[in-house]
């Protein structure tokens, strides 16, 4: 562990120092600052009346964050990641240090930043001077007329979709707030809220600020920031508090933020928390213990997979600002023409999901550096990330309940976590992984049959993920391996009829190993040609429109709205006649879109939802 | 030298799980033999231990779980119970290494599998199953079973730790073919863990109950004591049959 003695702003260097392995001093103001923290567009009621407490706030969620970015953690030769926890002592100035320093606030604040970043904290407070405050700030003139909430708003897809969500299905008028941390994340931010506030018309518009935090004059010598998550919110909550707002929103996908492990290396901290429920709650804790406006915070796509919250998008008929939404995690280094790099984890789950949800249109291949499908992925993390991905995704195709469940262990705690019986949460939270293995898989499927003869002829490098994820590449059945894992049957599109394999053997590219194993006995493709155009694709199509229409009316629930997205999903690739597809995307849709289209009287799409759910079709 | 070894044999197309498992276990025995040092190590099997035998007598287990520090609201619901008896295990623990984390993460797999088997449904559990699931454990066959199971556990989860930074670079050029067959081989990693572990069903349920009549309780040495012993003996096993002819 290292120990670091972090001296903020200036303050005195205490006189009885422990062992530090070292010491930092970040600085926000003057000539000797090494970090630059600036509000823009807040209004100039907020720079006068801002209380002392969020400001303190505010400032050490900076101070923390320069420090996080200045203390390297690991090292390749570190293999049991001694140094990956580090142990941090600082000296802050603040308006009132008895109230900083007194137990239930500090010891909140400190266990808030360790579920964050997996260090520890300590905090000595100082008295600051107050006379800096106006320099965090660039203000308008303009308020924030009928802002009843926040929205954290980083410009890309999942931030996109929970603008949109909150105006359409909550109701609500956000205020959008961001960490800028380079014009170019600026400039995407601005021109999509500008995007936004257009297709909104004459409704009020969206209005935006725009936090300014980044080092001065050197880059991060440690690249996890883990604190980001805390200073995010912190940004929020300073301003949610000074406007009298109460809720906050942070919208993303429930696989990225609940964060289950998908490398069998990764403990602790090395899983990022960014928006981890777990993180949520204690910040609100905290929160609660400085006083002033209580602040909720809510994530609405908890329970909902990436390709779910692309639906949201293309639900409400924004789906093509898709495009100009970048989720990237690589802001440094990429074009305009390419901004995503491709093989960073954020990058896999949009691609696999703009795929599932029938939107690569507005997310094609040639916007990512690395294609992962059908380009070799370079040695080293970038593998690592794709690799780590395809293999979770086979390890919940594959395993057993019980083993998924050992598998998924930390789900435990997690349920503990959120409002409601923790059982069922646990089993929702499940549910949902099984979901993102079942969106990754109809992603490869699609990507599979656009590049088959390429797969077939052995024309893909080894490293790419239609070959990670897919047979080997001499795939001849029975010729490999010792016999528990020799290749019986491959079947590369097999989504539905889940069938739980006991004493028999039979495997394929993630195929089941042993009894208790699952695999799956038909693809989507065969019922479909089983159907034997029995299914008139086109009136389909136009059913399925009208059936969207009858569902979205009477969505009430999040499974509901699910629902809706699927049977659009399904919709528009049976207008564009790919019939393996539509009954993917309806056997997501379930049974209550069964029940509504029974209702509503669409018989074509009866049939269809019967066959892709299961149900012998009607005689 | 260990460690090239170990990247050598994932790099080698047909190589047995087994044999990339007992040459990272090789590889690995210098700090696994150190791991006794860390009291997070030890804990979680000290505290699973008191807490089956508590669990014999409905009173004994609610007062074992007041000397936890279980919030009675956590008493109420199973899961929470598990949960909160987890992080009362870890609070105590002190210094999180990565050995610590994967003896807790041993710790809630057993746990949660032995309750599991108890219960109706995956998650749905009830205090009072976690006490039967506990108590059964108490028994000298129900222990051994367990401590072997928790030693399987972390040794498994430590081995699959170290192959795991590797394995990603080799997936399609060396032992796993693709990910599906990577988690193969880490299914079958555990399962050589759990074979490797199988000493621990024979002498484990005489440590406990030697220990319960000589001292009429679990004291924290004994614990420690215990677990070095274990891991010396899995580790010279496998040194032993690595350096047969």
């Amino acid at each position: 562990m290292t120990r670091v003695l972090a001296v903020c702003g200036g303050a005195r260097t205490p006189r009885r120092r422990a062992s530090y392995d070292s010491t930092i001093h970040p600085v926000l103001y003057g000539r000797d600052r090494t970090g630059h923290l600036v509000l823009e567009n807040v209004t100039n009621a907020i720079v006068r009346n801002l209380q002392p407490r969020s400001r303190d706030l505010l400032e050490i969620a900076a101070y923390v964050y320069l420090a996080d970015t200045e203390v390297v953690r690991w090292s390749e030769r570190d293999l049991l990641n001694k140094k990956w926890v580090r142990d941090f002592h600082f000296v802050i100035p603040v308006s009132d240090p008895a109230f900083w320093s007194s137990a239930p606030v500090s010891e909140q604040l400190s266990r808030t930043l360790g579920t964050a970043s997996g260090d520890t904290f300590s905090f000595t407070f100082a008295k600051g001077s107050p006379s800096e405050a106006e320099q965090l700030f660039t203000g308008v003139d303009t308020p924030f007329p009928g802002a009843d909430t926040i929205c954290l708003f980083s410009g890309g897809a999942d931030s996109l979709a929970g603008v949109v969500y909150a105006c359409e299905s909550m109701g609500k008028h956000p205020l959008l707030v961001s960490h800028r941390s380079s014009s170019r994340l600026d400039s995407r931010q601005g021109n999509l809220r500008e995007l936004l506030n257009q297709r909104r018309g004459t409704k009020r518009p969206l209005s935006h600020v725009s936090v300014w935090l980044n080092r001065d004059g050197s880059q991060a010598k440690e690249t996890s920031q883990r604190t980001r998550g805390f200073l995010f919110l912190t940004l929020a909550t300073v301003i949610a508090r000074e406007l009298g707002i109460s809720q906050v929103i942070v919208p993303e996908n429930g696989p990225v933020s609940i964060n289950l492990r998908k490398l069998q290396q990764s403990y602790g901290a090395t899983l990022s928390r960014t928006t981890h429920p777990a993180l949520l709650a204690e910040y609100q804790t905290l929160v609660r213990a400085l006083g002033g406006t209580d602040v909720s915070f809510v994530n609405p796509f908890l329970f909902s997979t990436k390709t779910d919250v692309l639906g949201v998008l293309d639900r409400h008929g924004v789906g093509d600002l898709l495009q100009e939404s970048v989720s990237c995690a690589h802001i440094q280094g990429q074009t305009n023409a390419q901004p995503h790099c491709g093989v960073c984890s954020q990058c896999i789950d949009r691609r696999v999901a703009s795929i599932a949800a029938c939107m690569e249109a507005y997310d094609p291949s040639d916007r990512y550096e690395h294609d992962i499908f059908t380009e070799a992925v370079p040695d080293g993390e970038p593998r690592q990330q794709v690799e780590s991905h395809a293999r979770l995704i086979a390890r919940i195709l594959t395993l057993s309940e019980e083993a998924l469940a050992d598998e998924f262990s930390d789900l435990a705690a997690l349920s503990t976590a959120l409002p409601g019986p923790a059982s069922k949460n646990a089993e929702r939270l499940m549910r949902m992984m099984m979901k993102y293995a079942l969106d990754y898989e109809l992603a490869f499927e699609r990507q599979f049959i656009a590049h088959k003869r390429a797969v077939i002829t052995g024309k893909l490098p080894g490293s790419c993920l239609l070959r990670l994820s897919g047979p080997p590449a001499t795939n001849s059945a029975g010729s490999q391996g010792p016999p528990s894992h020799r290749a019986g049957t491959t079947t590369l599109v097999n989504i539905h009829h889940e069938v739980v394999m006991r004493d028999k053997y039979t495997t394929s590219q993630a195929g089941a190993v042993g009894p208790g194993s699952h695999a799956h006995d038909m693809s989507f493709a065969q019922v479909w040609h089983q159907a034997g155009g029995q299914i008139d694709i086109s009136k389909l199509s136009e059913e399925l429109s009208e059936l969207r229409s009858a569902l979205k009316n009477a969505a009430t629930t999040e499974e509901q709205d699910i629902a809706v997205g699927e049977v659009s999903a399904a919709a528009l690739a049976a207008r564009s006649g790919d019939g393996p597809t539509t009954l993917s995307r309806l056997a997501n849709a379930g049974s209550w879109a069964l029940d509504v289209a029974v209702r509503i009287g669409v018989p074509v799409a009866v049939e269809a939802l019967k066959r892709a759910l299961g149900i012998p079709p009607t005689p | 030298m260990r460690w090239v070894a170990v990247t050598d044999a994932l790099g080698s197309p047909g190589e047995s799980a087994g044999s990339i498992a007992s040459k990272t276990l090789n590889a690995a025995a210098a700090s696994l033999r150190n791991a006794p040092q860390e009291p997070g190590c030890y804990l979680p099997l000290l505290q699973l231990s008191r807490l089956a035998v508590a669990a014999r007598s409905q009173d004994k287990f609610a007062e074992q779980l007041v000397e936890l520090g279980i919030a009675e609201g956590d008493r109420e619901d199973g899961l929470r119970l598990l949960v909160a008896l987890e992080q009362a295990s870890l609070g105590r623990a002190g210094r999180h290494t990565v050995y610590t984390d994967i003896a807790e993460r041993a710790y809630r797999e057993v746990l949660l599998g032995r309750v599991r088997a108890q219960a109706e449904s995956l998650w749905g559990i009830s205090p009072t199953d976690v006490r039967l699931a506990l108590a059964a454990q108490s028994t000298e066959n129900g222990y051994s079973e367990f401590a072997r199971d928790w030693f399987s556990r972390f040794v498994g989860r430590t081995l699959q730790y170290f192959i795991d930074r590797e394995l990603s670079n080799y997936v399609g050029q060396g032992a796993a073919e693709n990910s599906g067959d990577a988690v193969r081989l880490e299914r079958e990693v555990l399962a050589y863990a759990n074979e490797r572990t199988r000493i621990l069903k024979e002498f484990s349920p005489g440590w406990l109950s030697k220990t319960l009549w000589t001292k009429g309780a679990i004291p924290e040495e004994s614990a420690q004591r215990f677990f070095a012993y274990a891991i010396k003996k899995i580790l010279d096993d496998v040194a032993m049959e690595a350096d047969a002819p």
